[in-house]
């Protein structure tokens, strides 16, 4: 979320360098992936987060984004801490499920910040990214 | 036999060696002229990219285990102050394997999570994978960006799927 509050409407149009995938692409797909995947072991909860995966226009509106990130991940957190079982989920377990969310968010937010760099945008800070790891 | 106490969970154990899995994947995928590709905007070139990968468990792991993880061999040398990161392909190989399985052993037998600032060791851990996963997005833009050939997205994903 923090990454999601440094952007404005226009930096969602920066694209990721030789890919031709925008800022707002990259979130859009970030929230997909929880939504499919989550709708395997809960899916009246996880159905529930907006669809973006058809890349609609109004998916570029930074409200719009910061809002769904934000049920996305309310509704991934309240779904496994009461889940009984993993359902249909190609995963391990719920816990292996989260912790591959939060890497292919990272792998994105890597790619979204050189999206940034790369459209001469100012960065967020290292600790912004970092910092919340470590207790800060 | 009892099973030995430890401070780590199994999830984590388990998506440690998932994530361990994935790096040694790509990094087999990599050949001698991709590791100077650069990420574009001036940023590391992907062996800079993997020694962030590699070398950042070890910063953070020495503040919880200094025993173990202290001698683990470090991936750059330092020349006019600057640190030139390793681009051998075959000891990068080695010494990223022997760092992952190191890290995993000391966080599983650690007692206490000593100085690290993380919450606890699954925190430290999972801080490391998202931290690798970071780095793994910009290395895939790199070697994008140079026209090299990108390794398969099933590399990447499939193994979180497989266990």
């Amino acid at each position: 979320m923090n990454l999601l509050e440094h952007l404005n409407d226009e930096m969602l149009l920066a694209q990721t360098p030789g890919g031709a995938v925008s800022v707002a692409q990259h979130f859009a797909h970030m929230i997909d992936a929880v939504r499919f995947w989550g709708c395997y072991f809960d899916e009246a909860r996880f159905s529930a987060i907006p669809d973006l995966s058809g890349g609609a226009e109004e998916n570029r509106d930074i409200h719009k984004l910061r809002s769904s990130m934000e049920q996305r991940d309310t509704v991934a957190l309240e779904a496994s801490l009461i889940a009984t079982d993993k359902g249909g989920l190609p995963f391990d377990s719920i816990g292996t499920f989260l912790i591959h969310i939060v890497s292919h968010d990272a792998h994105h937010r890597g790619q979204i910040v050189l999206a940034l760099k790369t459209s001469v945008f100012d960065l967020p800070g290292d600790d912004a990214i970092w910092s919340p790891w470590r207790g800060g | 036999m009892l099973k030995e106490k430890t401070m780590l969970s199994e999830s984590v154990k388990e998506a440690w060696q998932i994530n361990t899995r994935i790096n040694k994947s790509l990094l087999e995928h990599l050949t001698p002229e991709m590791v100077a590709a650069k990420t574009p905007g001036g940023g590391f070139s992907v062996a800079e990219h993997i020694l962030e990968i590699v070398g950042t468990p070890k910063y953070f792991g020495i503040k919880f285990d200094e025993a173990k993880l202290g001698p683990l061999p470090d991936l750059y040398e330092v020349k006019d102050e600057k640190y030139i990161a390793e681009t051998d392909l075959g000891r990068i190989c080695e010494v990223a394997q022997q760092t992952a399985d190191a890290v995993l052993e000391a966080a599983e037998t650690a007692e206490t999570k000593g100085d690290l600032p993380h919450a606890s060791l699954d925190v430290y851990l999972i801080h490391m994978m998202v931290h690798d996963a970071h780095h793994r997005g910009q290395l895939f833009l790199a070697l994008k960006n140079a026209g090299h050939e990108l390794p398969d997205d099933d590399l990447v994903w499939l193994p979180w799927k497989e266990g």
